[in-house]
């Protein structure tokens, strides 16, 4: 069902300041079949990096704290081939994606069930692996 | 000596001392004597000397034409006392007896008239028939060899008795010896009368002179004064003044004074082809007649004026010979004007057309200063050049029958026509400028703008736009010329552009007037007489110059002004586009902010409902979530319209092939098209050329327009995509057959938020058009009710953003 390796399931890392979002996120990548974890903020998600390294990040830009960009910058420093989804509100950010290392930029839509987020976060893993 | 006279002394007469030293009193007094007076005092002197009763005088006056003197050998007799004159009672020719006496210069006796030979008809017969006269003495005087009819007075004096038979031969002696002195009597008589005449006239003319050279106000008030003047001195029947007016060959009434029934009307005119007044137009001559009813030229155009028994007319001439008008003067009187009446008038008339031209001159001075004012009036180009082109063809300006005025070229490869103001033909001339009539310029200028309106006759929009190509050596060297050039069709100029506009004419010769200002050549106006075909007069052609230098500068200031107009449009335009890009980023960033903060909240709504749809095993619920999902999902497309909108687009322009595009779209779009019962056709036009564009742009603008137009088709039909090329640009035509767009909607089509579809935002069109806009392109919209609609987008290939405001 998921783009996954023969001996283990592919982890995704959501980071995602609003809760509700988070749960609703982690529970459809979960029905596609991949491990999920959720965190809240910036420094949340580079510790758990640290601790378990997932296989793609979902980030959130606008955070209190550290916002998405400023943790993007962090993990692509500290793992430099993690590919990293940003998944906003904004779209008018869109343009400006690649010279910020992400791999993908999606605009946050619930059109099909996350059908956008879900064909990144699949296309993601299969390069990465 | 006189046959039955020859041996009587008259020294035997009584009376004849005495008489004689009456007649050397009378002549002593005669300088300021009358014919009446001088033919009452003979009478008293010599009746009674003969033994008759009275005298009827018949006199012949000076004629100053002397073949007209002898043709008409008329005598005119004394009205009965109390009796008016009248041509029919007073007026006669000379018959038997009387024509032998007057021939031979012989006395004659006739001691039993009883009308024998003259007829009862002939006035003289009935004066002395009235006067029931039997005896009659007839002395002739001043006739003979020695009489010239063209200087001399003679008279026959017919003395009358009632009685038949009263003595003769002693007194005709006594007559006859007196008669040398009554000859010199009439003679002074009629020389004091000329000089008296003479002094009157140039009394008059030196009044009229000094009231003219105090500089009339207009040709006009002039005309107006002179005969006015004329009128009050001389005691005419009446003077009057005509306008020739060469154009329509008329001869136009200007100005009138006395009781000539037919003048009272300021409106009469005349051909120039009939009577005296034409003849003098023609032939720049003056003309006199003292037998007025039996003139056949003067007949000819005043068969209703009996009562006129002298005319004169009297061309007034312009320094170049050109009549531009006629002045007649008429008498009750027959034989009322001799020789020195017409050199009086033509001298008169000279100084009249010296101050008709300088009035004229002046005239032209205000048409000029007017026109300066119409300058000022108005910055409009077209009411300037019709101002213009008014003054070249009216009357009271310049009097052309056709002007026509070029303008350079803003790129400066040609003069094209503008404006043109005669008539389309020579029957229109005519017809237009009788209607017209006699105006001022002042009523011209007045009157010019709704003459323009189209359908007016007099004037033309040139329609034919011709276009006189030039090239910047023939516009340096129009820069030199400093006045206008007469260009005769049979003589061509040798400069190319010259000849170009005498070609344009129909004329036999035309006037091309550049129109120069700050050294540089505006434009030209052309001039001729095409209608009348009468050759450029001096009259014309003067001021011209000083004409178009005013108009050339009015004509560039007011083409500068309609320039700095455009300008300023384009600058406002620039700024509204300004302030509302402005008002865009402020409404972007707002929208921005706005749509993070409804987003979130809008995707966990339709997100959480999608997981009810998923898990939830209630069928009721399941629907329910289900409308929530499409509802959200709805809102977030619109969500994504308006950012779209509101935030500035950023390019990335590549050339790009357009069918790649347009195919790879259609494939998005297949599965919804199939599903609508729409088939897809693409045409292409071989060898495309790329374009420069942004790739994901013009795809969202191919996918946006073949969206709508399937959601045009929702029971299906053909949705056809034709691309093409011309010269520079491609095109995109997407057509569909579906139910098309009302003519209202269709204006409004690609206004931001307008949509007429249920679930639009309204901005899917307003996105495209920005977006083709931005590729310096263009987006049109046709449609027929029930046919389709198709939409054509047109895209340079070369395109650099730099380009767009």
């Amino acid at each position: 069902m998921t783009a996954v390796d023969a001996d283990r399931t592919a982890r995704v890392l959501i980071v995602e300041d609003d809760e509700s979002m988070a749960e609703l996120v982690g529970e459809e990548l979960a029905d596609d079949g991949y491990e999920v974890e959720v965190v809240y903020s910036g420094d949340e998600a580079l510790t758990s990096i640290e601790s378990h390294p997932p296989d793609v990040v979902v980030l959130d830009i606008n955070m209190p704290g550290k916002d998405g960009i400023e943790t993007l910058n962090d993990i692509v420093s500290e793992r430099g081939s993690l590919p990293v989804i940003l998944h906003t509100a904004y779209s008018a950010y869109k343009d400006n994606y690649m010279t910020w290392s992400a791999v993908e930029y999606v605009v946050k839509s619930a059109a099909g069930g996350f059908r956008e987020l879900k064909e990144a976060v699949a296309k993601a893993v299969s390069t990465a692996e | 000596m006189p046959r039955n006279t020859t041996h009587i002394d008259p020294a035997d007469c009584p009376g004849i001392a005495e008489a004689q030293s009456q007649l050397l009193r009378l002549a002593a007094r005669s300088s300021d004597a009358t014919w009446d007076h001088l033919f009452d005092s003979i009478e008293k002197v010599l009746a009674p000397l003969l033994g008759y009763e009275a005298l009827v005088p018949l006199v012949i006056p000076p004629e100053p034409d002397a073949a007209a003197a002898q043709r008409r050998r008329r005598l005119y007799t004394r009205p009965e006392p109390g009796q008016p004159f009248e041509e029919s009672r007073h007026v006669m020719s000379l018959r038997a007896p009387f024509r032998d006496i007057a021939a031979t210069a012989e006395p004659r006796w006739l001691p039993d008239y009883h009308a024998i030979g003259e007829g009862a008809e002939h006035p003289l017969a009935q004066a002395l028939v009235y006067r029931d006269a039997r005896s009659l003495f007839v002395l002739p005087v001043g006739f003979g060899p020695t009489h010239d009819p063209s200087r001399d007075v003679a008279c026959l004096l017919v003395f009358y008795h009632r009685d038949p038979g009263v003595e003769g031969p002693k007194q005709m002696a006594a007559a006859v010896h007196v008669a040398p002195l009554l000859l010199a009597l009439l003679r002074n008589v009629a020389l004091y009368q000329q000089r008296r005449h003479r002094s009157a006239h140039a009394r008059i003319i030196q009044e009229v002179s000094a009231e003219v050279l105090s500089q009339a106000p207009s040709v006009e008030q002039l005309y107006r004064r002179v005969v006015d003047r004329i009128h009050d001195r001389f005691d005419f029947y009446g003077a009057a003044m005509f306008d020739a007016h060469w154009g329509t060959e008329h001869l136009h009434l200007v100005a009138h004074a006395g009781d000539y029934d037919p003048y009272q009307d300021l409106s009469y005119r005349q051909s120039m082809r009939v009577g005296i007044l034409g003849h003098v137009a023609q032939t720049a001559r003056p003309y006199l007649t003292n037998d007025a009813p039996s003139d056949a030229l003067y007949h000819d155009a005043f068969p209703d004026a009996p009562q006129v028994h002298s005319a004169l007319a009297v061309p007034v001439k312009l320094d170049d010979g050109f009549v531009a008008a006629v002045l007649e003067i008429q008498s009750l009187s027959p034989g009322a004007f001799d020789r020195y009446a017409v050199e009086s008038l033509e001298a008169l008339c000279g100084l009249i057309g010296r101050m008709a031209q300088s009035t004229e001159r002046y005239e032209q001075t205000h048409m000029l200063h007017r026109l300066g004012q119409e300058l000022q009036r108005t910055l409009d180009l077209d009411s300037l050049l019709h101002a213009v082109l008014t003054c070249v063809t009216a009357g009271p300006g310049f009097g052309f029958n056709n002007g026509s005025v070029f303008l350079l070229d803003d790129d400066e490869r040609a003069l094209r026509q503008h404006l043109q103001v005669g008539p389309a033909s020579g029957e229109d001339a005519y017809a237009i400028w009788s209607r017209i009539g006699v105006r001022t310029l002042e009523e011209y200028l007045r009157d010019a703008p709704q003459e323009s309106l189209p359908g007016r006759d007099a004037v033309h929009v040139a329609d034919r736009y011709v276009r006189v190509p030039v090239t910047p050596a023939l516009l340096e060297a129009a820069c030199e010329w400093d006045g206008p050039f007469i260009i005769r069709a049979d003589e061509p100029s040798e400069n190319p552009m010259l000849s170009a506009f005498a070609q344009l004419s129909d004329a036999s010769e035309c006037v091309v007037i550049p129109l120069v200002a700050r050294n540089e050549l505006v434009g030209v106006i052309v001039a001729d007489n095409m209608v009348t075909g009468q050759p450029i007069t001096p009259r014309q052609f003067q001021s011209l110059g000083a004409f178009a230098s005013q108009a050339a500068l009015a004509v560039s200031n007011a083409t500068a002004y309609r320039k700095l107009e455009a300008a300023f449009a384009d600058l406002k335009d620039a700024q509204a586009k300004l302030l509302e890009n402005e008002k865009l980023a402020i409404m972007g960033q707002m929208a921005a902010h706005v749509a993070h903060e409804i987003r979130n909240p809008l995707v966990n709504i339709g997100g959480f409902a999608g997981r009810i749809v998923k898990t939830s095993d209630d069928d009721g619920t399941t629907r329910r979530a289900e409308i929530i999902v499409r509802e959200a999902s709805r809102l977030e497309m619109i969500l994504k319209d308006v950012m779209d909108f509101a935030s500035p687009l950023s390019f990335d322009f590549t050339p790009e092939r357009l069918p790649a595009m347009v195919a790879e779209m259609m494939e998005v779009l297949g599965e919804t098209a199939q599903e609508a019962g729409v088939d897809i056709v693409t045409e292409v036009a071989e060898d495309l050329p790329p374009i420069d564009a942004d790739a994901e742009r013009i795809k969202q603008v191919v996918l946006n327009l073949a969206k709508n137009s399937v959601e045009a088709m929702p029971d299906g039909g053909t949705l056809t995509l034709r691309l093409w090329a011309d010269a520079d640009h491609v095109g995109l035509d997407i057509e569909d057959t579906g139910k098309g767009i009302a003519e209202d909607d269709l204006e409004r089509l690609f206004e931001p938020f307008f949509t007429t579809k249920q679930h639009g935002s309204g901005l899917g069109l307003a996105v495209t058009k920005r977006i083709v806009e931005q590729h310096g392109g263009s987006i049109t919209a046709h449609s027929e009710l029930h046919r389709g609609t198709t939409f054509r987008i047109r895209l340079p290939q070369h395109f650099t953003p730099e380009d767009t405001p």
